[in-house]
């Protein structure tokens, strides 16, 4: 068997592509027949992002030698969140009427428990950046090399990005677009920080 | 830095007089881009000036000073002082000579030459600085050149100084202009008109307890030095086995 370096990391991507392809309607709606046709494949999409968060937040404060982000995040208050997090998913969802497959249960919104198993969808995630913006602004700002700094800093927008978006969303729900294009590129600056990693990592390996 | 351009041309003319730019560029081994490039912008390096001069085998100081930027430097040549000397001495040619003095060291073998390693050394910039100055020397030299303190500490810590700074440093503290230009590396030490030899004689003549101190001042500056790369190592170290 192949014992790669950093399966932790695979675990997280894998996650990713499945909440990816959860969310595009020509997969979600057959899975979410085979599932039964009630939306359960929405919770298995939220509790992706969940664990692709608490896969690499930890990741990403032990990379940036953070104990105080790493307790915060694998420690009583960070499990505390996510556990608060699913309870309430969990909860809203039983007490919504989620019958008939809806990409994104955009078809359900007007319903007050929708509002909040959104929003509970979105607690973890949001506590996590915020966690992780400090460690990230200190790996950018702190001397070093450029690839490294600007890897860091990249995330660090990424991080600070999906804080401002959760942020702006409680203010107002008018801003559709705005909020699309600044979740979209959190993602972006967050990926791009790794993939200049990497590249990083790839110019100098390690000798093992 | 550097010299105008156009100064530079008129310069090359009368000394290269009709031989093409691209024979005067491989005689002096600079690529024909880099001096093309410098000659749009208008500024063309000491460098360059530098390299130019030797493949013409014409004396370096004498030719920079033709440009006004520059005029005072032949006149200002002036033999380093001891402590320059001792400055531009490498760490561990410091620590060989105490060494070589200890009582229990093989006896010195007359045949064998000891060879300095040459100039500048690791840290030749900072240890200049710190020889030829007054203790404000570096906050002169920022308010004279308008040079960003920041900046100029980076440069030191990268064991560099522009040809620019390097003249002001020796003006600001009364030495040599031309040794800011020999301990970054423009100049070699004979064209400045530094004595040959002149270093082995300082190393020689400098008493073991100061050989000493010195040493001692050197290696805590270079344990700051490798704790801080090691530091940084580390960190990437770390960063590359999470996210790598």
């Amino acid at each position: 068997m192949v014992r790669g370096r950093n399966r932790s990391l695979f675990w997280a991507f894998a996650m990713t592509a499945l909440g990816v392809a959860l969310s595009i309607p020509a997969i979600y709606l057959p899975v979410d027949g085979f599932l039964g046709g009630i939306n359960l494949a929405n919770i298995v999409l939220r509790l992706c992002f969940f664990g692709v968060f608490f896969l690499l937040a930890a990741k990403v404060a032990a990379a940036y030698n953070s104990p105080s982000a790493l307790a915060l995040i694998r420690g009583p208050v960070g499990v505390t969140a996510l556990m608060l997090s699913i309870a309430g998913l969990a909860l809203t969802y039983v007490l919504s009427d989620t019958n008939g497959s809806s990409t994104g249960m955009s078809e359900f919104m007007s319903q007050p428990p929708m509002q909040a198993y959104r929003w509970f969808g979105k607690l973890y995630l949001v506590y996590v950046a915020a966690v992780l913006v400090v460690p990230t602004w200190r790996g950018a700002f702190c001397r070093g090399r450029v690839m490294e700094r600007s890897a860091a800093f990249s995330m660090c927008l990424g991080f600070l990005l999906v804080c401002s978006t959760a942020v702006l969303q409680t203010l107002s729900d008018s801003l559709g677009l705005l909020v699309e294009v600044l979740s979209y590129s959190s993602i972006l600056f967050v990926a791009l920080g790794l993939a200049l990693i990497w590249w990083s990592f790839l110019r100098n390996p390690v000798e093992k | 830095m550097t010299v105008a351009a156009k100064t530079f041309q008129q310069w090359l003319s009368s000394v290269a007089g009709s031989s093409s730019s691209a024979s005067v560029c491989r005689a002096a081994g600079i690529k024909r881009s880099t001096l093309a490039q410098q000659l749009v912008r208008g500024r063309v390096t000491v460098a360059t000036v530098v390299a130019v001069s030797r493949s013409l085998e014409l004396p370096v100081v004498d030719a920079l000073a033709l440009f006004p930027e520059y005029a005072d430097l032949s006149a200002g040549v002036a033999r380093p002082t001891n402590a320059e000397l001792l400055s531009q001495i490498s760490d561990l040619d410091i620590l060989a000579e105490i060494l070589k003095r200890s009582p229990r060291a093989e006896p010195p073998d007359a045949l064998l030459a000891v060879q300095l390693s040459p100039i500048p050394h690791r840290d030749s910039v900072r240890t200049w600085l710190d020889a030829i100055g007054p203790t404000d020397l570096r906050q002169r030299l920022a308010r004279t050149t308008g040079i960003a303190p920041q900046n100029l500490s980076t440069q030191i810590t990268a064991n560099r100084l522009t040809p620019e700074l390097a003249v002001a440093s020796a003006r600001i503290a009364g030495v040599g202009l031309t040794n800011g230009l020999v301990v970054t590396g423009v100049l070699s030490p004979s064209e400045a008109g530094w004595p040959s030899g002149e270093r082995a004689l300082m190393l020689r003549q400098t008493p073991t307890s100061a050989l000493a101190s010195l040493a001692s001042t050197r290696l805590e500056y270079l344990s700051r030095t490798l704790k801080r790369a090691e530091q940084d190592d580390a960190a990437v170290q770390a960063v590359w086995e999470n996210l790598g």
